[in-house]
């Protein structure tokens, strides 16, 4: 079993200092262009941490439930005035505000409530972050938590504007709230203003100052896994020894912000991320694990509770928290809250502080959760092995069950899109059945003419950093790429090729274009070029449409030429240029050598050439350190079953270089 | 035809000129058998589709997307759905030359594409005005 369970005693990460808002240095963030976001991936936060259920998401957990007052009378919290539980400065607060604020915006950041040892330890921390909500004064009539709860309440109002729009244009959508919270905060908006709210001054970026509330998700692991079991036991045991000293108003308080931490253990994100280890001295670590939080929320989990008869559901986490399909584990949720908020009123009754945690018993059994081979579940994006972090070998294929502690954080970051990889359901692998949502399309024309360009075949072409050896032929690699670089869209080329056909169909080009990714996704008008191998420009048939794959820095097309032979030809990024092996500037397809690596998949020969497909079956793991790429090459024993696959001759002096130089001289740890 | 690697095998999908252009999906999970996993993709109505061969897999967001220019012209974004063995089609709808206004996208011709951190772009020749054109999920700037 591979597991992402980590505890405390394994992980050295530690929190920093609590200085208030020092204007520190701007971690290393690593740009990215954020075009290529689809529209319902969540949106780019700058920064580490911020793996939060949404505010409004948890002021929520605190409507409807019923309190017992010292007499001994039953409450709830009905509107207009819901804000029944004064703090020590008479500024007053509904259960699900508190619960909102605690651990997001108040605690300690350099003090993570379970990195205390041992219960007694654990509860004194609670505490003082507790007391930094509880002992805040108003000032002159207001107060910091007064202006969080007005942002909080304004991003509620954006999003059920947004959820109103969606559900409109997209009445089968089963992630609206998701794709609600992430539009109303497509431009960092609202943690711009929390991070104001909290103390950060008012600079660009936005993240270069920090106020509490970035301070805070920096250090946030009391909210994930066994360390948010832990903070909430913690907190719990402190309101019940509050309600059996009869302070029952103080014990709510307590209790609400407890139940941040219990709440947060419904949040598929929270389950079986390893948030702890995934702080390390790279900030890019940071950013990673909030990559795998927001593609577990999105995709969901199927879990079980801790029952002697455990019962399996589905858990989405946050910015779904209000979808349909998250209702029976907001329901669940909300049960947990009351049975732990029922414990408290016992002991307001009895005087009993005996700590008891029945609400722990309805919470995702987070052993089962994190097994990785778990096939109900996508594959995690991290599993921690002996304190220390492996990644998905394929980001981008969430059925992948291979990991590796050969990566790149800062790589990682670039390769994978802001949300991580959402899967088209929405849902766990065997849970949906159709889209989450329409798939959204745009077109773009990228030739002038209006006609006769027709059946492009396309490829993606990976360049190289020129300035670096390598041990490969020249002719099929300029140079040893950098690791992080190529999957960058300045590295990348899209490349197609098409029959052009003269205005009285009597003859047809093969043209070509190769596209630069820092034109997506809108891209551009291109003038194309036409194929020329030898002395004469490539001729095919009408219905001969050519095919391309990528091949180290370059392209392999197969074409049926309009002598009714097939032919080939190789074209390199690096030069630009055609060509072919043979000295006659056309070359029958395959030889010896491709034949071996390439599978032609259709008839051959005869003026009505079929349209040909090609599956490169020894490459590209030598044109990309992508584990994306390296998947390609061997799938067999990167993924899941076997292929027979023959390696490339050319392609097997690649291996030293990374497997050596590169691997050492940019490991994960030595990389900052 | 379109051949993909996904899921550690290979998976093809063609236009059986043996049934009336009907796609066909198979897969190859290493023993150099082919199986298969779909005898006729169907439409919404439940009756196969036929193409002029002009379709294309792709990985995206974790699962398969099946891109197919119908013999009316119209083109569909097909979805696996492993449960019931099904693809699920969708018919695309987009913008064309920076249109605001969603409509059909159509073709006549074979159309290819690729998938690139996280996002689909495919060549394709628009119908709309008869040049090459990318349609792509990745969101405009």
């Amino acid at each position: 079993m591979n597991s992402t369970t980590e505890s405390n005693d394994a992980i050295a990460a530690v929190a920093g200092s609590d200085a208030p808002a020092a204007e520190a240095l701007p971690p290393v963030v690593f740009p990215r262009d954020r075009r290529k976001y689809t529209r319902h991936l969540s949106p780019l936060h700058a920064d580490p941490g911020l793996e939060l259920f949404e505010s409004p998401e948890h002021e929520a957990f605190g409507d409807g439930l019923i309190f017992v007052d010292a007499q001994g009378n039953s409450f709830t919290q009905s509107p207009p005035s819901v804000n029944y539980f004064p703090n020590a400065a008479g500024q007053s607060f509904s259960f699900g505000q508190i619960l909102a604020l605690a651990g997001d915006f108040y605690g300690l950041p350099s003090q993570p409530i379970s990195d205390a040892s041992g219960d007694a330890a654990q509860q004194q921390r609670f505490i003082q972050a507790f007391n930094t909500l509880y002992d805040e004064p108003l000032v002159f009539g207001t107060s910091m938590a007064l202006n969080i709860l007005s942002i909080i309440q304004d991003q509620s109002n954006a999003v059920n504007a947004a959820v109103a729009q969606i559900q409109a244009a997209q009445p089968k959508a089963t992630d609206v709230w998701s794709q609600a919270y992430s539009q109303t905060n497509a431009g960092d908006q609202f943690d711009q203003r929390y991070n104001l709210a909290t103390g950060a001054s008012n600079m660009v970026p936005w993240w270069a100052s920090k106020g509490r509330y970035l301070q805070l998700a920096a250090t946030n692991w009391d909210h994930f896994g066994t360390h948010a079991v832990a903070t909430y036991r913690a907190g719990h045991a402190c309101a019940l020894q509050a309600a059996a000293s009869g302070d029952y108003q103080r014990a709510y308080f307590l209790e609400a912000f407890a139940c941040h931490f219990l709440t947060d253990l419904f949040s598929a994100g929270h389950l079986r991320t390893p948030r702890k280890t995934l702080h390390t001295n790279n900030p890019a670590a940071d950013l990673c694990s909030r990559l795998m939080h927001d593609e577990d929320s999105y995709n969901g989990l199927v879990v079980q509770d801790n029952s002697a008869n455990p019962t399996s559901w589905i858990a989405y986490g946050d910015k779904r928290l209000n979808d349909t399909l998250n209702a029976t584990n907001f329901s669940r949720a909300r049960n947990a809250v009351q049975i732990s908020l029922n414990e408290v009123i016992n002991a307001l009754s009895t005087r009993d502080p005996s700590p008891t945690y029945g609400a722990l018993v309805l919470t995702p059994n987070l052993s089962l959760v994190a097994n990785a081979t778990d096939t109900r579940n996508w594959s995690p994006l991290y599993i921690a092995v002996n304190g220390e972090a492996q990644q998905r070998v394929v980001l981008t294929d969430l059925r992948c069950r291979k990991w590796s502690d050969d990566f790149l954080y800062s790589s990682t970051y670039w390769d994978m899109p802001a949300g991580g990889i959402h899967s088209l359901t929405g849902a766990p692998p065997d849970a949906g059945t159709v889209p989450a949502h329409p798939v959204s399309w745009q077109s773009h024309r990228i030739i002038g003419s209006n006609q006769d360009d027709l059946a492009p075949s396309a490829a993606m072409v990976t360049n190289y950093d020129s300035t670096l050896t390598n041990t490969l032929p020249q002719t099929m690699l300029s140079g040893t790429p950098t690791p992080g670089q190529l999957d960058t869209a300045q590295q990348n080329t899209l490349c197609a090729v098409f029959r052009k056909t003269s205005s009285d169909s009597s003859n047809h080009h093969v043209h070509f274009l190769a596209m630069p990714m820092t034109d997506a996704p809108a891209f551009k008008v291109y003038t194309s070029s036409d194929i020329s191998i030898g002395t004469s420009p490539t001729m095919t048939t009408n219905g001969g449409d050519p095919a391309i794959v990528p091949i180290i820095g370059g392209l392999l097309l197969v074409v049926p030429g309009n002598d009714g032979t097939l032919y080939q030809a190789n074209w390199f990024l690096a030069s630009q240029t055609w060509s072919t092996s043979t000295s006659n500037g056309r070359q029958f397809a395959f030889n010896a050598t491709d034949s071996g690596n390439y599978k032609l998949l259709a008839p051959s020969g005869g003026d009505a050439a079929p349209r040909v497909a090609m599956c490169n079956l020894g490459a590209p793991a030598c044109i990309s350190r992508s584990r994306r790429a390296r998947c390609r090459r061997a799938p067999a024993t990167s993924c899941s079953r076997p292929i027979p696959v023959r390696a490339s001759s050319t392609h097997r002096g690649r291996s030293p270089t990374w497997g050596r130089t590169a691997r050492n001289s940019f490991r994960k740890r030595t990389s900052a | 035809m379109s051949l993909v690697e996904f899921d550690g095998a290979l998976v093809m999908a063609f236009a059986d000129a043996a049934s009336n252009n009907q796609i066909r999906v198979i897969r190859n999970s290493g023993k150099n058998t082919w199986t298969l996993v779909t005898a006729a993709v169907l439409d919404a109505n439940g009756s196969p589709i036929t193409t002029h061969s002009a379709l294309n897999l792709m990985p995206y967001g974790g699962s398969l997307l099946l891109v197919v220019n119908d013999n009316g012209g119209n083109i569909y974004t097909y979805f696996y759905d492993r449960n019931t063995s099904h693809w699920v089609n969708r018919l695309i709808q987009g913008t064309s030359n920076g249109s605001t206004k969603a409509g059909p996208l159509q073709t006549k011709y074979a159309l290819s594409g690729v998938s690139f951190q996280g996002s689909a772009y495919v060549v394709f020749t628009d119908k709309a005005n008869g040049a090459p054109s990318i349609m792509t999920t990745a969101a405009g700037s």
